[in-house]
């Protein structure tokens, strides 16, 4: 293989490490108008009056809207459910909620006229936390139910949508029978708390848009524009094929920048003034935008006694924030993913969104699966210590086998569990040495289908008349190096060096539709649709050749720009020129991919692929502080093949650090309803000092995936281990068990003096 | 309210000489990104502490978005643009790039010249230098790790006989 | 309005502080020295912390404190930052305060006119003039250590000078509190004064019980520490 697996440098590095790489926010426009929103200082209010005459009339202000600029639109975006206004219609619910927008010709007049509008709010009371939103006498944040939809489900899986007060939506999935329950000779029950995180991509929430004529154009960054259109058109009445959305390189989103963010009040406030509009978001307000899912995972585990898993009954609650968000779908994940890759009897798991005044919750990184995996992984452990069985030796005993399917009805794994179990065993060096006091090792495996859910791509490939390639695909790069993974698989179907692809412009008007940058799919939906368009354009190539040598197709082999017939050679560009003239042709190839719609499978179509994050970690732990050192991190993943090594290796390291962060110490500090540690002075993320002394992604090449060349999807499942593998440690260290995020020193300590006081 | 009065500030930009009259608040971030349109300077948390708008004065790692522009007036600044020689690249770049030391890029230019800072400084960091060192620019994609590597392989070059 | 290192001025200013004049205090070359006279360090208080943690007569005096001094913050932020600057943000979670009330420092504030008043660091109240510079007195052997590993829950400075001993607490109080007390057995002595500080702060980053927990182990180590050389 020639491109597969080279070493060179990712197609992206020239303009990254010059700087000369350019995102949304560093776009501008002639005559630009630079937008500010005014937010709620209130969590739940009623909005009783909103007056911005005063604002209007301010020096530099173009337009601005409120509530009362929202005729003729559909004013309500969402996913599922269309919950979350533009601006403030009738409510606010949670701080930050957007109220009112200014548009002026500098930033300064734009915050100075947010000052002048007069809101006036009646407060009501507030639900801050999952309980607080549960309990009987909790105020609705929504009196009435938003319209939205619960889609279809196939065998075992259902959905609700406003099942109980406060709860936005609720997923179901069951399969065997509850009587398997009878059958295990212990049950365990224990309950998790994941915490809550903020995304922190560097680059803000930021949309330059224009509207002209009739055609709305925008620049956003953005993780799924195709979507975005859609919902775009949706809500301001306008016609799809007059709405244009460019993505250029994304400065990260690890899932937060999917669908409507700053984009509906960019466009509006462009429509009003007549003139371009950027609205570029501080890193406090993507504080207020979009956050993590905190949850409350509650499993109830029968086994036998020599540690075969039976049954599951789990329940789980999600904090979905103040609006649904993609609430309803992480719901499906986390309810889907509870039970790990492991065989089970009998599954029921119920994962409900409950709406609470904080800012709303979307897609993170995991996406239901690092909740999932942080509560499974750890009961593992749990119960193989009350059983008497190495943590190890008890996931062996019940790990799927390569090939077998996850659920009935469902795909099978594509990967051999077992052995990347042993692998990060082997690489800790579990079961090996003398004990030290206060030193112990974990092992965790995190878990997730990848792919999306019954999910299209559709590519294009494009061959100049001197052997110019250029891939046509709407994966964003994001960071996780798509366009070297795809322009490489081109370049390896069409036999020619890697620098001859080139990866094209993202723009709705021309690129051919992908649902979004997500779930780890690329590789394995995108990247079939992008080989097929090669095989596409390479066969109408070769039919071409064929014509013009008289032969037929199958005789001819494309290498290096050439057709090779019977060992010889001949360059297509001469042959191109002399059929089609001096100016030469484009030969264009399509390719579509999309797995079956199934009703048989839970989610009415077969997970494309599993993405498995094995992890490992040895850890001191300071009994009189608490405090707890990750001396050596390891995790792996099975990239199936991978294109780019360090690509690879560069996102199971990435998604690990993270993993530590929360882990250890990140999270999103609320008190009541406010957000205390807003922003970069008090939010503490993983830094380059808080590299564990050894820390290392081992990325697997197993070779049974379905992308091409038996590639898989990678991104995420190094972030699912490593909670679980640290606490799993603690245990293992000073036989106290912690099961609630972030694994603080003062946690920690109070789980060591409750053991000491049993004991 | 008072127009405060622009202040002529001089300071020497990648090696050239730019003048500029500038309103007292305005920060060295948005002289470059906005008035003088090199973007490759990046905004992260805008509050000093991410290190993503890294540039260097006199050879110092500074926050541009903490650094009023007259701050800079007489200092030799240099930005992600002056670090390349036409298409030559600066063995800190190539390191980054041959080792793929970063993702969506966005914190990759603060990171480059806060490497080089500390190179200019400490020729043969140990690794426990180059975290300390590194600590100062967030990045979110990586996870760190090639990123050490990457300036260790970097010092490597520039010992061997590069700029 | 006076500025240094810019450090918490600049990020104010942009958060909406408003001021008429700024005078930078980056000429004053008095304020950037660093100099021993009878065995007294003064420091400047327009010293950066790059500047403090890489000063020989600091290294000499007081070994923990310059290799703690590099730790401090980011590599940005210790080339602007100025111990100054540190002093007068008043911030809970700054690191000057606790480690020169340890050290028994004293803050020198020049006036208007030319006055130069003195006060002991752990003083309440400060005069409202410019700190120009910082005494710290003689600790033999270098007998200070820094513990600041734990922030934001807690910080603990101790030094012994002179027979007693003086333990600094940061980051658990709304100001950091010193308490001074004579040598003795260090577990015995950790406890008796954790258990009779006031009641630390209980906030989103750690409850005044861990605080107080943490005092008493924290300073229990560092006593024994400063037994050994």
């Amino acid at each position: 293989m020639n491109a597969i697996g080279n070493p060179a440098p990712r197609v992206d590095a020239d303009l990254k490490v010059t700087g000369a790489a350019r995102y949304t926010v560093d776009l501008a426009l002639p005559r630009m108008l630079h937008a500010k929103v005014l937010r709620s200082s209130h969590a739940h209010a009623r909005v009783a009056h909103v007056d911005a005459r005063r604002a209007a009339a301010m020096p530099g202000v173009a337009a601005v809207v409120t509530r009362d600029d929202l005729g003729g639109l559909n004013a309500n975006y969402g996913y599922f459910i269309k919950d979350q206004p533009i601006v403030a219609i009738d409510k606010v619910r949670y701080i930050g909620d957007m109220v009112a927008a200014v548009a002026a010709e500098t930033e300064e007049q734009a915050v100075r006229a947010l000052e002048a509008i007069d809101v006036r709010y009646e407060p009501l009371a507030t639900v801050a936390t999952i309980e607080q939103a549960l309990a009987p006498a909790a105020p609705a944040l929504f009196e009435t139910p938003p319209p939205g939809i619960v889609p279809a489900y196939g065998t075992g899986a259902s959905g609700f949508k406003d099942p109980a007060k406060n709860v936005c939506y609720r997923f179901c999935y069951t399969h065997g029978d509850a009587a398997a329950f009878a059958r295990a000779d212990r049950v365990f029950t224990d309950e998790f708390r994941f915490s809550r995180m903020q995304h922190y991509h560097l680059e803000p929430f930021v949309t330059l848009a224009r509207v002209e004529a009739g055609q709305i154009e925008l620049w956003s960054s953005c993780q799924n524009p195709f979507p975005l259109r859609k919902e775009l058109a949706r809500v301001f009445n306008h016609p799809e094929q007059n709405i244009r959305v460019h993505v250029p390189f994304v400065g990260a989103g690890y899932g937060a920048k999917n669908n409507c963010k700053t984009e509906p009040i960019a466009v509006l406030l462009a429509k009003l003034s007549g003139r371009p509009v950027r609205f570029c978001m501080t890193m406090e307000e993507n504080f207020l935008t979009q956050s993590q899912h905190a949850a409350i995972l509650r499993l109830e585990t029968g086994v036998t006694s020599d540690g075969r898993f039976v049954a599951r009954r789990s329940e789980i609650l999600l904090d979905a924030g103040a609006y649904s968000d993609a609430s309803p779908l992480v719901a499906e994940k986390a309810g889907y993913r509870i039970n790990g890759p492991y065989r089970w009897e009998f599954i029921d798991s119920r994962c409900d969104c409950v709406m609470t005044n904080t800012t709303p919750a979307g897609p993170f990184r995991g996406f239901g699966g690092t909740q999932a995996s942080w509560a499974s992984e750890s009961q593992i452990d749990m119960i193989a210590r009350r059983l008497g069985i190495d943590p190890v030796a008890l996931r062996k005993k019940n790990l799927l086998k390569l090939g077998e399917a996850y659920v009935p009805g469902e795909s099978g794994m594509d990967s051999d569990l077992a052995e990347g179990l042993d692998l990060v065993c082997r690489e800790i060096g579990y079961g090996r040495g003398e004990r030290t006091k206060g030193r112990g090792i974990g092992i965790a495996i995190g878990f997730k289908d990848s792919g999306g859910v019954n999910k299209p791509a559709e590519a294009q490939v494009k061959a100049t008349t001197t052997g110019g390639i250029i891939v046509n695909s709407g994966t964003i790069e994001i960071g996780q190096g798509i366009q070297t993974a795809l322009t490489r698989v081109v370049a390896e179907l069409f036999a020619c060096p890697s620098a001859r692809v080139s990866y094209g412009p993202i723009d709705t008007d021309v690129t051919p539709f992908d649902q979004g940058t997500n779930a780890s799919s690329a590789i394995v939906v995108m990247g079939q649709a992008v080989e097929r368009a090669a095989r596409d354009c390479i066969a109408r190539i070769l039919d071409f050749a064929a014509s013009q040598l008289n032969c037929r197709p199958g005789d001819l082999r494309l290498e290096n720009w050439a057709v090779v017939k019977d060992n010889q050679a001949h360059p297509l560009a001469p042959m191109i020129m002399r059929h089609f003239g001096g100016t030469g042709f484009e030969f264009v190839g399509r390719g579509y991919f999309k797995p079956e719609t199934d009703h048989h499978a839970p989610l009415e179509a077969k997970c494309v692929s599993w993405e498995i994050g094995w992890g490992a970690a040895e850890v001191d732990v300071d009994e009189e502080t608490g405090r707890v050192v990750v001396r050596k991190l390891v995790v792996s993943g099975d990239a199936g093949r991978a294109i780019h090594k360090d690509a690879c290796r560069g996102q199971d390291e990435g998604a690990a650090m993270m993993g530590l962060g929360q882990a250890l110490f990140e999270t999103m500090r609320y008190d009541g309803p406010v957000l205390a540690n807003i922003a970069a002075a008090r939010y503490r993320v993983p830094l380059a000092s808080d590299l564990p002394e050894s820390f290392r992604a081992v990325t697997q090449e197993q070779g049974h995936g379905p992308g091409p060349f038996g590639a898989k999807g990678m991104g995420e499942a190094g972030m699912l281990p490593v909670a679980a593998a640290i606490a799993n440690a603690i245990e293992d260290a000073v036989g106290a068990r912690v099961a609630s995020l972030p694994l603080s020193p003062e946690k920690v300590l109070a789980a060591i003096e409750a053991k000491r006081a049993k004991t | 309210m008072n127009q405060p009065e622009p202040i002529a500030i001089a300071l020497t930009l990648n090696g050239r000489v730019l003048r500029a009259s500038v309103a007292p608040q305005m920060l060295l971030a948005d002289l470059l990104r906005d008035q003088w349109g090199l973007t490759g300077t990046k905004i992260g948390c805008d509050q000093a502490t991410c290190g993503a708008c890294t540039v260097l004065v006199d050879g110092a790692p500074m926050a541009a978005c903490a650094t009023f522009a007259w701050q800079a007036d007489g200092a030799a600044v240099t930005t992600i643009e002056g670090l390349a020689a036409g298409s030559a690249l600066d063995p800190v770049q190539e390191a980054f790039k041959a080792r793929s030391a970063f993702q969506c890029g966005y914190c990759t230019p603060g990171m480059i010249l806060s490497a080089k800072a500390l190179l200019a400084r400490n020729p043969a960091p140990d690794r426990a230098a180059i975290r300390d060192w590194l600590s100062a620019n967030v990045c979110r994609c990586t996870g760190y790790q090639m990123i050490v590597e990457a300036v260790e392989d970097a010092a490597r070059r520039l010992r061997e006989g590069g700029r | 309005m006076c500025l240094a290192g810019g450090v918490d001025l600049v990020p104010a200013l942009r958060a909406g502080r408003r001021v008429d004049e700024i005078v930078s205090l980056g000429g004053i070359g008095e304020l950037k020295a660093i100099e021993r006279r009878d065995g007294v360090l003064r420091v400047g208080a327009g010293v950066t912390y790059a500047q403090l943690a890489a000063d020989r007569a600091i290294a000499g005096a007081l070994p923990d404190l310059a290799a703690v001094w590099r730790g401090v913050a980011n590599v940005r932020v210790r080339h602007a930052a100025t111990i100054g600057g540190n002093l007068m943000a008043a911030n809970p979670l700054y690191d000057m305060l606790p480690a020169l009330m340890a050290l028994d420092a004293t803050l020198v504030f020049a006036g208007a006119d030319g006055r130069q008043q003195a006060v002991p660091a752990s003083a309440e109240r400060w005069p409202a003039d410019l700190l120009a510079f910082i005494d710290i007195p003689p600790v033999p052997e270098g007998r200070f250590r820094f513990e600041r590993g734990f922030k934001p829950v807690i910080s603990v400075a101790v030094a012994a000078a002179g027979g007693r001993v003086r333990a600094a607490f940061g980051c658990a109080f709304e100001r950091p509190l010193v308490r001074t007390f004579a040598p003795g057995d260090a577990e015995a002595l950790a406890a008796a004064i954790a258990d009779a500080l006031p009641e630390p702060v209980s906030d989103w980053i750690a409850g005044g019980a861990y605080r107080r927990k943490l005092a008493r182990v924290l300073l229990a180590r560092q006593l024994q520490s400063l037994g050994r050389p």
